[in-house]
């Protein structure tokens, strides 16, 4: 009784033995893609991938971080990865690449391939940081900035929110980018991401908008904040004017807002924000005469300056802020009220109000 | 009666038989002299010698309970061997009760210390043993049954329970269970437990050995059984659920909140003690995305001169610690604080320069060696200690999700046990009557 | 008791997404899909009501015993063999399904069946166990998956990026008439009751089921979150396009303060009990069904150790399981997962007028014997 049962033992385990290396790789053998940028190749309708590879070590230090940056061109970018694999010594590991980055060129072409191959990743996160580098990936990738801990974590840490939150820098996700590429009534943006003039840190103030081809519209620093705040509702950003030959700097804590758009043959899209913040810098005892009337004239600029905003991205024919899908949903509207924006979308109105309240005034007066 | 005994015991020369002769009276007498104490002097030699008295002496045979009338022949070989002098006198045999007790005082706990808790713990003495019972348990429904187990040692056990509050369908499964008993020598109550537990049962302990008296006593309120055992210094006490084995008796003397708190960290330190090494190669060989960017890369750095795969590299590890850890329990106490030294810090440290093991290796083996050592119960830590190894098997061939799907099937196994018909692992049942009473076919 | 009732309930409620009923809905979402909710909302809690009362009136009885008791032994054979049929399918899909997404997810480069046999294999050994054991693992499993689940689902509806636009846009489409495809898909969330076929030996006589509002009020939560919470975070175009829809919609969140950074392994993860716990429960009642055909079975909720048979009939499922795996592929999956559903609807419905109609029968008898003696 006792001898088959120990044979069959032993055959199990060996059995066991030969099961393992399916999938088994050690991390040692990895190689962690920490960031990808697609380009447009030199030929025609070719790509050029690039990959930043993480060389990991085991001390963690300020600029110890080391990087390998590979690239290659090829017809697809599927071919292209594929053929990078030639190129490094261990196995292409995508599943902490959390940076994506698109070339402008390519941008202006048109991505859709891209988003497939994208999509169809497994192990590509749904959450990974999508950005347009400027003015190409490769240049971008290339750069080693001094403070990087651990290999890619300065261009994680200036997309997400864990590290800097900047009013400036958007955040956008992979899958919050191929939704706005089919949705119906609302388009897609990316952050801009550029080398800093020193070359030492990566520069992320700007925003692109897509319609569902190509590139459309790039918003300069301060549309782009003020387009963070009013579609993204971002707090910790600011808005100053000037008053009485100084400047006054209002540090927002709370954004609120609110559409609602008019039924006309031409719709009117009201659009109500309601912010409140105190203040940064202002001069001595400026709250103690009128606050209120600080408050008019920051929401009238507030007024301008985003219906500025809006008619320019109107005029540029995307819709980023979704009035599409909101002028949809407000009133239930199926594929014929789709068909009736798209026609009046180029000539809708905008009406801002604004409400701004300022209930500290910092530490002084 | 001593031709019969001196038949039985032919070469026992340590036996001592004579026949006495005070002038009046003859009484013949057997006895072990190495199992009976001075107690025989003052009961026995005294009065019959130089003070004796026929009345005095008659009256003391019939009042005195130590003496007891055997007449059974076939009964007097066992009770020589107990301790026990037999005499007799013209054609009456009795017994004398004069077995030598070596131990007069509790033993302090060794095995499940206390903070704050009572210090006394169990003896080698089953009358010992007893009061320290009685003496917590001091209710007169308390019960005692002797038994007698072991065809070479002849151990004395005794069956305590609360009459009131028995689940008698789990003492009629006992007594089933150990009418099926038969071992040649019963010598711990680690024995027993293995030869009263199913077959199938024998991944976890489904009784519960303890040395403390007050964890007895109040289980014996909750209506559980408990078996003492002469020769040990462990009761045994059952049915038990997962619970029981992983309280310390310190849960009942602290304040609610640190309690549960305490318990709570115990049942994490388990689930990381089985999981930790398994989800180590796990993370490292197949899906080292699934923790965050940081961790992946700190493990990727410190493995980087590490030679061969992962799992070589835990078998190393907890074959170090787990060699370690029973040499230090072998080893006299002063040479093991130096073995743990050695082997801990110092190998350790090395193995970790050298570039054999990497440095998180390091930490998931302390933290496994450490958590196992927080079970209360050594029994229990011993079975999770080789169940962590099925759960490295498994990682190896199929990753992080057969490490869920093994953990799924270990939770359907404990919830299968059963201890004498009682649940083993289930949330909320009620403590008593509850499921040995509705099974049909045990009834 | 009665809780575990309410065990059964929330988890079915909560494994909808691995039997593709968020992927049915989806398909169906600007043809449908919304108003059939509607209706099987009304519809699930009036069934799982009814039913539930139906079977306390027979305590200690599971659906098979009843069947064998009051019917022709022919008709109950039969009756029992369609349910045994319908929860082995149930498990079978399960098992397939989560199997293929681990092999997507987490083991991309491995043998398919490989995992296929580990899934098996905790099944079988699962859905072996008595029903008492299967009952009490139920409970703690879920007591331990749930509120992570439960978490993860409140992550996603405060989550900023969820589009409440999007949303309201398909809510719009409630005015297009009903399909019965999704209207079956959507009542299989209320479908927890129906364990009742088989746990109902485990309650004692004078059980009384309270709190019932719970099924409605959770079932309904669990209907609406699967649904909108993937339109939410991928559009009302996209989300047609996703086969792993849910994996996808969980992979579009971020434990920021988490040792996981991806809510997807969690999620994966908390799913892997779930659907063992799922493949383990089905099985183990369509055993039961099996065992109810032989004539001498007698009901046992606690046995220790099993009997051999458990053994056998769990391994056929097994086999079957493998058998299914090397037909199918994923569009025969969605044919058989569709038709599955309406199949479940159909003896879902049965059931009640079944016991309805024994009870009838058996009400009158009594009233004609009451008769005769006065």
């Amino acid at each position: 009784m006792k001898g088959p049962r120990t044979f069959l033992l032993i055959i199990l385990i060996s059995l066991l033995c030969t099961l393992t290396g399916c999938g088994f790789k050690d991390i040692d053998k990895r190689f962690f893609v920490v960031a990808m940028g697609i380009d447009q190749g030199s030929k025609i309708n070719t790509y050029r991938v690039t990959l930043r590879l993480a060389i990991p070590s085991s001390k963690i230090e300020s600029g110890e971080a080391k990087t390998e940056v590979e690239t290659f061109e090829a017809p697809s970018i599927a071919e292209a990865v594929r053929h990078l694999k030639a190129l490094v010594d261990k196995e292409l590991d995508f599943g902490h690449c959390r940076v994506i980055l698109f070339g402008k060129p390519l941008m202006e072409e048109g991505v859709d391939s891209a988003l497939q191959w994208l999509s169809r990743r497994r192990d590509i996160a749904m959450v990974t940081f999508l950005g347009m580098a400027e003015p190409n990936a490769h240049i971008v990738l290339k750069l080693h900035p001094q403070s990087e801990r651990y290999p890619g974590n300065a261009l994680f840490l200036s997309f997400g929110s864990e590290g800097t939150e900047s009013s400036f820098t958007l955040t956008e996700y992979l899958f919050d980018w191929a939704r706005r590429q089919k949705e119906t009534g609302k388009d897609a943006y990316l952050p801009i991401i550029r080398r800093d003039t020193d070359n030492n840190s990566y520069r992320l103030d700007r925003v692109a908008f897509l319609d569902k081809k190509k590139l459309r519209l790039c918003l300069d620093p301060a549309e782009t904040q003020l387009f963070n705040i009013s579609a993204k509702h971002f707090n910790k950003s600011f808005m100053g004017i000037s008053y009485q030959g100084t400047r006054i700097v209002l540090g927002l804590t709370q954004v609120k807002s609110r559409m609602s758009i008019s039924k006309d043959s031409v719709p009117v899209v009201n659009y109500f924000i309601r912010a409140t913040g105190f203040l940064e810098q202002s001069p001595r005892n400026l709250l103690e005469e009128n606050p209120s009337k600080i408050e008019k004239m920051l929401e009238t600029e507030l007024n301008s300056q985003l219906q500025d905003l809006m008619y320019k991205i109107r005029n540029a024919g995307v819709d980023p802020y979704g009035f599409g899908l909101h002028y949809l949903a407000q009133y239930f509207g199926r594929a014929k009220e789709w068909e009736h924006w798209k026609q009046v979308y180029p000539a809708v109105t905008f009406r801002v109000q604004s409400r701004i309240v300022i209930d500290k005034s910092g530490l002084i007066k | 009666m001593l031709e019969q005994i001196k038949q039985q015991f032919q070469d026992a020369t340590d036996l001592f038989t004579d026949t006495l002769d005070n002038g009046y009276w003859h009484m013949e007498i057997a006895y072990f002299p190495a199992l009976c104490d001075e107690h025989i002097k003052d009961g026995l030699l005294v009065p019959f010698s130089y003070r004796f008295d026929p009345d005095e002496f008659r009256r003391m045979l019939h009042a005195n309970p130590k003496f007891a009338k055997t007449d059974k022949p076939e009964g007097w070989a066992s009770l020589l061997l107990k301790g026990f002098v037999l005499i007799r006198i013209g054609d009456d045999c009795y017994s004398f009760k004069s077995d030598r007790t070596l131990v007069t005082e509790p033993d302090t706990t060794q095995v499940e210390a206390s903070l704050e808790g009572p210090q006394s713990a169990f003896t080698e003495s089953l009358d010992l043993n007893l009061y320290l019972l009685r003496f917590r348990y001091n209710v007169p429904t308390l019960t005692v049954e002797p038994f007698e187990k072991g065809n070479f040692s002849n151990t004395a056990i005794q069956v305590v329970y609360d009459r009131k509050l028995v689940n008698r369908d789990v003492l009629e499964l006992l007594y089933k269970q150990m009418e099926k008993v038969d071992l040649d020598l019963l010598l711990s109550s680690g024995q027993l437990v293995k030869s009263l537990t199913d077959k199938s049962h024998r991944f976890f302990p489904t009784l519960l050995q303890t040395e403390r008296p007050d964890r007895v006593a109040s289980m014996l309120r909750k209506g559980k059984i408990a078996i003492l055992i002469n020769g040990s210094r462990l009761a045994i006490l059952l049915p038990v659920r997962l619970y029981d084995f992983m309280n310390a008796m310190d849960d009942y003397y602290d304040s609610f909140w640190i309690s549960r708190l305490l318990a709570t960290m115990r049942y994490i330190a388990v689930f990381l003690t089985l999981v930790l090494p398994a989800a180590y190669i796990a993370i490292v060989s197949y899906n080292p995305e699934i923790f965050r960017v940081q961790l992946a890369f700190t493990i990727d750095g410190s493995r980087a001169g590490v030679p061969y795969p992962s799992f070589i590299e835990v078998f190393i590890m907890l074959f170090m610690i787990e060699a370690l850890i029973e040499a230090s329990i072998r080893l006299p106490r002063f040479v093991g604080s130096t073995a743990t030294t050695v082997g801990g810090l110092i190998l350790g440290q090395a193995a970790q320069q050298a570039g054999l093991v990497s440095s998180i290796m390091i930490i998931v083996t302390s933290v496994v060696a450490i958590s196992n050592f927080v079970i209360p119960n050594s029994a229990f830590s011993q079975s999770i200690r080789v169940l962590k190894y099925l759960f490295l098997i498994i990682s190896m061939i199929y990753g992080i999700s057969g490490v869920a799907v093994l953990f799924f099937a270990m939770i359907v196994y404990l919830c299968s046990l059963r201890s004498f018909g009682e649940p083993y692992f289930a949330f909320f049942t009620p403590h008593q009557r509850d499921l040995a009473s509705q099974a049909p076919g045990k009834r | 008791m009665a809780r575990y009732y309410y065990y059964h309930v929330i988890y079915v409620g909560m494994i909808n997404i691995m039997l593709f009923v968020p992927w049915i809905l989806e398909q169906h979402r600007f043809n449908g899909a919304v108003s059939a909710m509607v209706i099987a909302i009304v519809f699930g809690t009036v069934l799982a009501y009814v039913t539930t009362s139906l079977f306390l009136r027979f305590p200690g009885m599971g659906l098979a015993d009843i069947l064998n008791n009051l019917l022709p032994r022919g008709i109950a054979v039969t009756l029992n063999l369609i349910g045994a049929f319908i929860w082995l399918t149930a498990g079978i899909l399960v098992i397939y399904a989560y199997s293929a997404t681990i092999q997507q997810f987490f083991n991309p480069d491995m043998n398919p069946y490989l995992f296929l046999l580990l899934m098996t294999l905790a099944g079988v050994w699962g859905a072996s166990r008595c029903t008492r054991t299967v009952q009490f693992a139920q409970e703690i499993l879920l007591l331990i998956s749930a509120p992570l689940i439960i978490m993860i689902l409140f992550k996603a509806i405060f989550s900023p990026w969820l589009d409440w636009d999007a949303i309201r846009v398909a809510a719009g489409y409630i005015r297009t008439p009903p399909s019965f495809v999704s209207f079956c898909a959507a009542t299989f969330i209320f479908a927890g009751y129906n364990t009742l076929a088989i746990y109902n030996r485990l309650l004692p006589s004078g059980t009384k089921i309270r709190f019932r509002w719970i099924t409605p009020l959770f079932c309904t939560f669990f209907l609406l979150v699967s649904f909108f919470i993937p339109i939410g975070f991928h559009g009302t175009v996209e989300v047609g396009e996703f086969l792993y829809l849910w994996s996808v919609t969980a992979d579009s969140m971020i434990l920021e303060y988490g040792f996981v950074y991806r809510v997807l392994y969690l999620f994966l993860l908390l799913y892997t009990a779930l659907s063992l716990m799922f493949a383990m429960n089905t099985w183990h009642t369509a055993m039961e069904f099996i065992k109810a055909c032989h004539p001498k079975h007698k009901p046992q909720p606690e046995q220790f150790p099993v009997p051999s048979s458990n053994w056998w009939i769990t391994l056929v499922f097994a086999g079957l399981t493998f058998g299914y795996a090397i037909w199918t592929n994923e569009q025969r999956n969605q044919w058989v997962n569709e038709n599955w559903l309406i199949a479940r609807t159909v003896t879902d419905v049965l059931t009640p007028v079944i016991l309805g109609l024994l009870i009838l029968m058996g009400v009158r008898k009594k009233k004609s014997a009451s008769s005769v003696k006065s």
